[in-house]
């Protein structure tokens, strides 16, 4: 049994590795996970690494290639003699092959293609054409295909002769003798049939089916929602070309939620840890540009107000929080937004103009709120420390006045902003952050300065 | 081509299952249409609806369709929703949840009413259910559920095969058996694969696997889904410290709890504190909202009493003012992406070694360092520009050239880039060495301290430099 604890497994693994025992290697890595070992010929050096795709078997090299990433996987493949990639290959699940073939040239690629058995070469052929964001690109053509009119029976038999090379078998699908997809038997239901029944009787005919131009996404989200652990996918003739299984799902979910996470903090999701820190500059280099010359923007607005800045020179301290605060607000409403937009909530002109009317009372009621709290932190502030020439009562009212219609409006801006964004096609979550907050900023600042000067200096 | 009844993904059905409850008038028919629609999309069609709406919706589900039904709903929501069956059914509904589904609902209740349910709910169920509650919502024994079905290691693949039909219909999935001793000690795990290949007369504990994997119940629920991802498990059992099976875990759930936390870290991001939902009320919204901002209010008066100690800097070159918001929103962005970077990598376990950390600290202190370069340069040129075309103050009255303020902001913005670069990425890798969520430090508080460094360069740097 093993307890859940990687770090002590991964030491043992590198040390029976490190060990270059010829003999051995192959015999004490069949204890460990693959996933685990694929874990750790990341961090193996050179060496090591050579050593151990030279010394193990086909059979255990093909399932530590499934879980390594695939450029990885790409490199290695090239320092392999050909007859034992090709091997690799003929026994690894075929969307990870094919993603790894989908890393080499062309040319290297059809040299291992022909080494391959044709039935496996056919395969690997077809599921190259589909790009990688796709369902075509994410499913396995491995699954447990019945012909329609067969008895439970014989359908068993099938199962039982192709479980072991089937990935999942939670479902078996059936087909007609032009690949049509009829309908699709649950594993429960055909263990509990007796024989003579006909699968047709047994099979469901209402079946969630992606095609194989579906965004990944949207069909991982799919599997999340509707609990579905075998997808069956088909072409555009509603032929069943493969399946989808859940895990595949749930690797997509965690990939596409570290983007929308990145995104929002203006980074980009590929980055890799290992990315040396001149590539990491100047992946967020641009974003930094950007903010620089809208902070220009600033500037400008700030130097129209500069009589009223003289002359109240303590409205700087408190510049600050009045941005601060609003963008906050701002960057709520949007979080709620984009993370909304990303699953589906606004498909419904009412719900859009619910959702933008509701920001803005939830921006009101915080403005209020806030901007009382403001008034009064402000108005002690300055009592203490002192305000010079001007009332602190009266800073404190132009702040807690500014706070409350600043973060109103960046309220609504949070919420509309996106939904525009998306409206034109522009991913709202990449674009949104910089610009809003510099809106956010120069309507603050406006705000601000103008009410400084209606008030204290009665202009 | 007759091919209809294949569905395609589609959107729309919540909508459909709308119009349904509001124009269908044949009672039969909408009972027929309603139970064929997926429990997920009648959840989120239950969130369109008013309440009187619902209550004709639950004429027409059955039981078990209920009960799956709320398995879908947020907690928070469900918890609202439950007090509109009578008392009787919405005890059967949370018997008949998935127990980790129905702890949920019952702990957003306040005790009293959480009680009037669980004492009309059968025994067993109730005791399970007690069990459950115990674990700490972060641990795997308050995810788990009872519905697994297990052999002994002595019974023949005959008499076992004849069990799994008998349970099969009770279980959510059957890829995963498990083998137990008579005193409930998890010993094995068996592929349903492997059985259905064995032929009799063997035994269980002949095709049974003695190494597998599992986990305790007071593990950490986030490392036993990163588990669960990792080897591709599809139920992952759960054994109290006396190796004793007390649940599982499936992909399924796990799929659930990847969702939550990925929503969480985002959440945290953009300091609101939890899941955005359609049906919340502004005010509520409003208040959830609230503290953040409080905090945020707290912090920036820090930063207000910073500024105020360079009062005598700001009142004399007013032209300063102008470019702080500019050098406060670079620092700030630098300081959110060197933060979003380690508190990704710290979730996808990348930076658990100290030589990965030091590496890691490296290279952002490097890479603040760059962008402080090259953008305290053009920083440079602009403001200079900015200044030429534009002056005010002091730099109007030709007491302070253009080309100093330029330098002080270029200098500013290279070192607030660096130490922003490097106090994002140290907090979270500090918080999270301490065992606090290391997603807490962005928001509010990467903001404040960002400004605060940044403010204290730029005003000493200036008040240095242009030796006032």
């Amino acid at each position: 049994m093993i307890a859940m604890n990687d770090q002590t497994q991964n030491e043992e693994i590198l040390d029976i590795i490190k060990a270059h025992s010829q003999k051995d290697l192959q015999e004490q890595l069949l204890d460990y996970h693959p996933s685990d070992i694929a874990e750790v010929f990341e961090i193996l050096n050179e060496d090591d690494r050579l050593f151990l795709i030279q010394t193990l078997n086909h059979h255990l090299l093909a399932e530590i290639f499934e879980h390594l990433d695939e450029e990885i996987a790409a490199i290695y493949f090239n320092k392999i003699e050909k007859q034992k990639v090709a091997r690799i290959l003929d026994v690894m699940d075929l969307d990870d092959a094919a993603d790894i073939l989908n890393e080499l040239d062309d040319d290297v690629s059809q040299q291992y293609l022909d080494l391959l058995e044709e039935e496996t070469k056919d395969a690997l052929e077809q599921l190259s054409q589909y790009e990688e964001d796709t369902a075509g690109g994410l499913m396995t053509p491995q699954f447990i295909a019945l012909q329609k009119g067969m008895d439970v029976k014989d359908a068993m038999k099938a199962l039982i002769h192709n479980a072991t090379s089937t990935e999942g078998i939670q479902r078996l699908f059936v087909i007609d003798d032009n690949g049509f997809l009829e309908g699709v038997v649950e594993l429960k239901a055909l263990i509990q049939a007796r024989s003579p029944l006909s699968i047709d009787e047994l099979m469901q005919t209402d079946v969630i089916t992606a095609k194989v131009t579906d965004d990944d996404e949207a069909v991982a989200r799919v599997i999340q929602n509707y609990g579905i652990y075998l997808l069956p996918v088909v072409n555009e003739k509603f032929q069943l070309q493969g399946v989808i299984t859940m895990d595949d799902a749930a690797d997509i979910l965690d990939a596409e939620t570290d983007e929308d996470y990145a995104k929002f903090a203006n980074i980009s999701s590929d980055e890799g840890v290992n990315d040396s820190f001149l590539k990491s500059a100047l992946h967020r280099l641009p974003w930094l540009t950007l903010l620089l010359f809208l902070g220009l923007i600033i500037s400008g607005i700030i130097s129209s107000f500069e009589a009223t800045l003289s002359q109240i020179t303590v409205l700087v301290f408190f510049q600050p929080l009045i941005l601060d605060m609003a963008g906050n607000t701002g960057t709520q409403s949007l979080a709620v937004t984009v993370r909304g937009l990303s699953k589906d909530y606004f498909n419904h002109k009412d719900v859009i103009y619910k959702h933008i009317f509701k920001e803005l009372r939830v921006g009101m009621l915080n403005g209020l709120a806030i901007g009382a709290l403001s008034l009064l932190t402000t108005t002690v502030f300055l009592t203490i420390i002192g305000s010079g020439e001007h009332e602190p009562v009266l800073i404190g009212l132009t702040v807690g006045l500014s706070a409350a219609v600043s973060l109103s409006l960046a309220s609504v801006f949070g919420a509309f902003f996106p939904l525009f964004l998306h409206k034109i096609n522009i991913d709202p979550a990449v674009a949104s952050g910089p610009f809003i907050t510099t809106l956010n900023d120069i309507l603050g600042l406006i705000i601000y300065f103008t009410l400084a000067a209606l008030i204290i200096l009665n202009i | 081509m007759e091919k209809s009844r294949i569905k395609l993904i589609k959107r729309n059905n919540p909508k459909e299952i709308l119009s349904l409850i509001r124009h269908e008038k044949r009672l039969k028919i909408l009972t027929n249409k309603l139970m064929k629609y997926h429990e997920h999309d009648i959840s989120e069609a239950m969130k369109l609806m008013n309440e009187e709406e619902r209550h004709s919706l639950y004429n027409h589900l059955s039981l078990i369709k209920k009960a799956l039904v709320f398995e879908q709903l947020d907690e928070k929501i469900a918890a609202e929703f439950i007090f509109e069956l009578d008392k009787t059914e919405a005890a059967r509904v949370l018997e008949q949840m998935e127990p980790d589904d129905a702890i949920d609902i019952l702990q957003e209740l306040n005790e009293d009413d959480a009680l009037s349910f669980t004492v009309l709910m059968d025994d067993d169920r109730r005791e399970y259910l007690h069990k459950l509650a115990r674990y700490h919502h972060s641990t795997a024994g308050s995810e788990m559920n009872s519905y697994y079905i297990t052999f002994t290691p002595e019974m023949g693949v005959k008499e076992a095969m004849k069990k799994l039909v008998n349970y099969a219909n009770e279980v959510e999935m059957i890829d995963t058996l498990f083998v137990i001793d008579d005193q409930n000690h998890l010993i094995g795990v068996l592929d349903l694969k492997d059985l259905i290949v064995a032929k009799h007369p063997t035994k269980i504990k002949d095709i049974m696997q003695e190494k597998f994997y599992y986990v305790n119940v007071e593990d950490d629920i986030q490392e036993v889904v990163k588990d669960i991802q990792k080897y591709d498990t599809l139920a992952m059992p759960v054994v109290d410290d006396h190796q004793q099976l007390q649940g599982i875990i499936t992909m399924y759930d796990a799929l659930d709890i990847i969702e939550e936390e990925a929503s969480d870290d985002y959440a945290k991001l953009a300091a609101v504190s939890s899941e955005y939902d359609m049906g919340e009320s502004a005010f509520k919204s409003a208040r959830k909202r609230f503290p953040w901002l409080v905090l945020l209010l707290i912090l920036n008066i820090i930063v207000s009493s910073v500024l105020a100690s360079y009062e005598e800097t700001i009142a004399a070159i007013t032209a300063l003012v102008l470019f702080q918001p500019l050098i406060l929103g670079m620092a700030g962005n630098i300081g959110t992406q060197s933060l979003a970077v380690t508190v990704l990598g710290i979730s996808r376990e990348t930076l658990r070694s100290k030589m990965n950390i030091t590496k890691h600290l490296t290279k952002e202190i490097l890479v603040g360092l760059t962008n402080g370069i090259i953008l305290g340069g053009l920083a440079y040129f602009t403001a200079y520009l900015f200044l030429t075309l534009a002056p005010i103050g002091a730099v109007q009255d030709g007491i302070i050239q253009p080309s100093q303020i330029a330098l002080v902001v270029a200098l500013s913005v290279m070192s607030a880039l660096t130490i922003s670069a490097f106090l994002g990425s140290v907090i979270p890798i500090l918080l999270n060495a301490i065992k606090i969520d290391p997603a807490i430090a962005s928001g509010p508080f990467i903001t404040t301290i960002n400004d605060v460094t940044a403010l204290v360069v730029y005003f000493t740097l200036a008040t240095i430099l242009l030796s006032i």
